[in-house]
C-alpha cells in the first residue's frame, strides 16, 4: 500500500539523514521524499512517500515520532489531503506539441528542444507522461510527492 | 582558573549536572579538556584502559546509581572504541552521555589523521547525538544531552567536539535553566477510559500472569508492581533485565521466563488468560516463537515507548505512559481478587520441572551460585558477563531489590562485565560486589584489571572456568552435532595474572571448598580474582530452541 508521511520537524542539520537512515534501518524502501522550510521559522515539512504495508507503516511512524526533532508525524489519507508532485519534461520540439499537453508550462525553449513543467497528482503525472512518449519525450524529472492535508 | 575555554564549559556541565565522575580515554583531540580538568577537584576521572571500558563503565556506573553515566575518548580509533559500549547502553535504556574529540573544526571532511565520521556510527545506536560547531552551544547542548539521556525512556546521547572548540575562548559560564525541545515527548499517566478497560480485564481473568520488565525498575514503580500482583493476587514473571522489581522470595514470584528462563514460568505465559506486559519489549529471547506466544491470553502492554507497543506483539491493549504513574491510577480502582486454582496450577509446574543441573562430581556454576546465595544472602550486587554463566546467575540467584543485577541483556556483549563492575563500584562504594565471568570473557577486557588496581577498587571476581566458549559450545552440543569448532579457550594461568596485577588469587577445584573459597575471597582485602574449575560440557536448561514456542520449553539434557 502507497502511502505518505508527511512531518513538522526543527530545521536542524541532519534531520533528513536521520530519518532515512531509520527507514533503511526498518528496511523500507523509499518512493519519493520532498523536504522545505514552513511559514514557522526553523520548522521543515517532510513528505516522505513508501510502498508498505499497513502494519509496518504504523510501526514506522512510531519510529519516526521517536526522532528527537521531529515535532510532529501523521500519515496522509489521499482523499483527505492534496498531493501533488511536479515533473519537468524535455522534448525534442515539434511544431504544435503544446496543443496536445494540456496544463503545463513552457520553462525553456531552443532551437530544437523544449523543457515544459507539469503539476498534478502522481496518477496525473503518470499520464501525462504517458501521453507525451510519442510526442519526442527525452527526458523527465520527478519532484517526488509533497502534500497538505485538507 | 585563568581563561575559559569550551573545555571548562564542558566541566562545569558536567558539575552542573551532578556528575562526580567519568571514564575516559585521552588522545590528541581531547588533550585540552584533560589540561582544563585540574582545575576541578571535585570531578573524578577514571583512566581505563580500552576505550570500550571506559562506555561500559559508564554503563555500570549508569545501571548501579539511576544516575547519567559519563565516558569521553578521543577522535577516530577512540570513539570508535566507545561504540559497543554505546550500542550496550541503546539496546538497554542506560542512561548515558558519551563525549567525543573531533579533528579541527576546518579539517572536517579531509580525511585528517584521526577523523572518523562518529556522528554516522552512532546515529542508529543513540538516542540523540550532536555536533558542536561553536563553544558557547556547549551549556545548551550538555543540558538538552543530559535531559534527554534520563527522561522519558532513557537512553545514550552522544556529544561530538572538534578539538577547537575545546580550546575556544568564552566569557563566561551560564548553565541553561531552560530546553528548547518542541520534538520530544514524555508521556505521564494514562487516561481513565484506559484505567477502567485494564481493570475490567483483570476482573474478568482467571489466569492473569504479569511480565514484569526493566521498565519497571526505571520509572522505580516496584512498590505499585508488588501492590497490583498483591491486591490482584496475580503472578510475577520477569525478564533478565527485570529481575529483583518484584522480589524473587515472594510467594507469586515465578522467575525469569524466556529461553533459558524457568519451565513454570514460561508455562504460566503460555497458559494464561492475560498477559499484563510492564516496561518490557517482547523481545525475541523472551517470547520465543511468537505464532505460539500466549496465543490464549489478551494482552496488556504497558511501556513509555509508544513505538515498543505492538512492535513484536500485538497488545489487545495499548497502554501508553510512564509506570509508575500508569500503575497508580490503576491502583486507585483496582479491587481485591484471589486467583488460588491458577496460582495452585503454577505450583505444580514448580514441583514437576524444578531447575534441575547436571549431575556431577566436578564443580558447576549451579553449585557455585547456591553457596554464593546462601553466604551473601543474596544481598550482593552481582554484575555478569555474557554466556552461560549469565543465564545460570539469572537463574540461581535470586535477588529482592532492582539495580543489584547488572548484565548486558539486549546486546548480549561479552566483555561487559569487569569494566561494568568498575562502574557499578563507583555508584555504591559500600556495597559487595560480586563479578560472575566467564573465561572467555573475562579474557575480553582483561586489562581493565589494572584501572581496579590504579584506582585501589574492590571487586569479588568469580571465573568460571570451562575452557570454552561455553554458550555456544552447548548450541554446537545441542544443534550442531557436537563439532566443537571455534570454541575451546584455553586461558593464562590466573595465579599469575592476578600476581602479575598485584591482586589476590584463589583457586577452587572441587566441589566441597565451594563455601570456603567464596569465605576466604570475602574476608580478603581487596579484589580477588576466584578462579572455579568447571564441568566443561555442560548445559543451560530450561531452554526454548531457536524457532519453538514457549511451550515447547526443554526441561533438561
Ligand atoms: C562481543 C561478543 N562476541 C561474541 C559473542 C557470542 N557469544 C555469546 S556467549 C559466548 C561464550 C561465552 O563464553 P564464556 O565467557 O567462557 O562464558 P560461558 O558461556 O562459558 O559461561 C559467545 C562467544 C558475544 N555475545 N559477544
Amino acid at each position: 500500500m502507497r502511502s505518505t508521511i508527511l512531518l513538522l520537524s526543527e530545521d536542524k542539520p541532519g534531520v533528513l539523514n536521520r530519518v532515512t537512515s531509520l527507514l533503511r534501518r526498518k528496511r523500507f524502501n523509499i518512493v519519493g521524499i520532498t523536504a522545505g522550510p514552513t511559514l514557522e521559522p526553523n520548522m521543515s515539512r517532510f513528505a516522505i512517500t513508501i510502498d508498505d504495508t499497513e502494519e509496518r507503516t504504523a510501526k514506522i511512524i512510531k519510529q519516526i515520532d521517536r526522532l528527537i526533532e521531529v515535532v510532529e508525524v501523521v500519515e496522509i489519507a489521499r482523499d483527505k489531503s492534496i498531493m501533488s508532485e511536479m515533473l519537468l519534461a524535455k522534448f525534442r520540439s515539434k511544431e504544435g506539441m503544446l496543443d496536445k499537453l494540456p496544463r503545463c508550462k513552457e520553462l525553456y525553449k531552443a532551437n530544437d528542444e523544449i523543457i515544459v513543467g507539469f503539476i498534478g497528482t502522481p496518477d496525473e503525472v503518470d499520464l501525462f507522461i504517458e501521453k507525451s512518449k510519442p510526442l519526442g519525450l527525452i527526458e523527465i524529472s520527478r519532484s517526488g510527492i509533497t502534500t497538505l492535508p485538507l | 582558573m585563568t581563561t575559559l575555554t569550551g573545555a571548562h564549559i564542558v566541566l562545569e556541565s558536567l558539575l552542573a549536572e551532578g556528575t562526580s565522575v567519568m571514564f575516559g580515554y585521552p588522545g590528541g583531540t581531547v588533550i585540552p579538556f584533560f589540561d582544563a580538568f585540574s582545575d576541578y577537584k571535585t570531578l573524578h576521572h577514571v583512566l581505563v584502559r580500552h576505550e570500550q571500558g571506559a562506555a561500559f563503565a559508564a554503563d555500570g556506573y549508569a545501571r548501579a546509581s539511576g544516575k547519567v553515566g559519563v565516558c569521553l575518548a578521543t577522535s577516530g580509533p577512540g570513539a570508535t572504541n566507545l561504540v559497543t559500549g554505546i550500542a550496550d547502553a541503546y539496546m538497554d535504556s542506560i542512561p548515558m552521555v558519551a563525549i567525543t574529540g573531533q579533528v579541527r573544526g576546518d579539517m572536517i571532511g579531509s580525511d585528517a589523521f584521526q577523523e572518523v565520521d562518529i556522528l554516522g556510527i552512532t546515529l542508529p545506536i543513540t538516542k540523540h547525538n550532536y555536533f558542536v560547531e561553536d563553544a558557547r552551544d556547549i551549556p545548551q547542548v550538555m543540558k538538552e544531552a543530559f535531559y534527554i539521556a534520563k527522561n522519558g525512556r532513557p537512553g545514550p546521547v552522544h556529544i561530538d567536539i572538534p578539538t577547537n572548540v575545546f580550546k575556544q575562548q568564552v566569557d563566561s559560564f551560564n548553565y541553561s535553566e531552560k530546553i528548547n525541545l518542541p520534538g520530544f515527548k514524555i508521556p505521564a499517566g494514562t487516561d481513565d477510559k484506559t484505567v477502567t478497560e485494564v481493570v475490567n480485564l483483570i476482573k474478568n481473568s482467571q489466569k492473569p500472569v504479569i511480565i514484569c520488565g526493566h521498565g519497571a525498575i526505571i520509572s522505580r514503580a516496584e512498590k505499585e508492581l508488588r501492590e497490583l500482583a498483591v491486591r490482584s493476587h496475580i503472578p510475577v514473571v520477569h525478564t533478565i533485565l527485570g529481575k529483583g522489581a518484584f522480589p524473587e522470595s515472594h510467594e507469586l514470584s515465578y522467575g525469569m521466563l524466556g529461553m533459558h528462563g524457568m519451565a513454570y514460568a514460561n508455562f504460566a505465559v503460555h497458559n494464561a488468560d492475560l498477559v499484563i506486559g510492564i516496561g518490557t519489549r517482547f523481545d525475541d529471547r523472551i517470547t520465543g516463537s511468537l505464532d505460539t506466544f500466549a496465543k490464549n491470553a489478551k494482552i496488556i502492554h504497558i511501556d513509555i515507548d509508544p513505538a515498543e507497543i505492538g512492535k513484536n506483539v500485538k497488545p489487545y491493549l495499548p497502554v501508553v505512559g510512564n509506570i509508575k504513574d500508569v500503575l497508580k491510577q490503576i491502583l486507585e480502582v483496582l479491587p481485591e481478587k484471589k486467583h488460588h486454582d491458577w496460582v495452585g496450577e503454577i505450583e505444580g509446574w514448580t514441583r514437576t520441572y524444578p531447575l534441575s543441573t547436571k549431575d556431577t562430581h566436578r564443580i558447576t556454576v549451579p553449585k557455585m551460585l547456591t553457596e554464593l546465595h546462601k553466604i551473601t544472602e543474596g544481598k550482593s550486587i552481582i554484575v555478569t558477563d555474557v554466556g552461560q554463566h549469565q543465564m545460570w546467575t539469572a537463574q540461581y540467584y535470586p535477588q529482592d531489590e532492582s539495580n543489584k543485577f547488572l548484565t548486558s541483556g539486549g546486546l548480549g556483549s561479552m566483555g561487559f562485565g569487569l569494566p561494568a563492575a568498575i562502574g557499578a563500584r563507583f555508584a555504591r562504594p559500600n556495597e559487595e560486589i560480586w563479578l560472575i565471568n566467564g573465561d572467555g570473557g573475562i579474557q575480553m577486557n582483561i586489562q581493565e584489571l589494572m584501572t581496579i588496581v590504579q584506582e585501589g577498587l574492590e571487586i569479588k571476581i568469580a571465573i568460571m572456568n570451562n575452557g570454552f566458549l561455553g554458550m555456544v559450545r552447548q548450541w554446537q552440543e545441542l544443534f550442531y552435532d557436537k563439532n566443537y569448532e571455534g570454541t575451546p579457550i584455553t586461558s593464562p594461568d590466573f595465579s599469575l595474572i592476578a600476581q602479575a596485577y598485584g591482586l589476590n588469587h584463589l583457586r577452587c577445584e572441587k566441589p566441597s571448598d565451594i563455601a570456603s573459597t567464596i569465605k576466604a575471597a570475602r574476608d580478603m582485602k581487596g579484589t580477588v580474582i576466584c578462579e572455579f574449575l568447571v564441568e566443561p560440557e555442560d548445559n543451560v536448561f530450561p531452554m526454548v530452541a531457536p524457532g519453538k514456542g514457549l511451550k515447547d520449553t526443554l526441561i533438561g539434557k
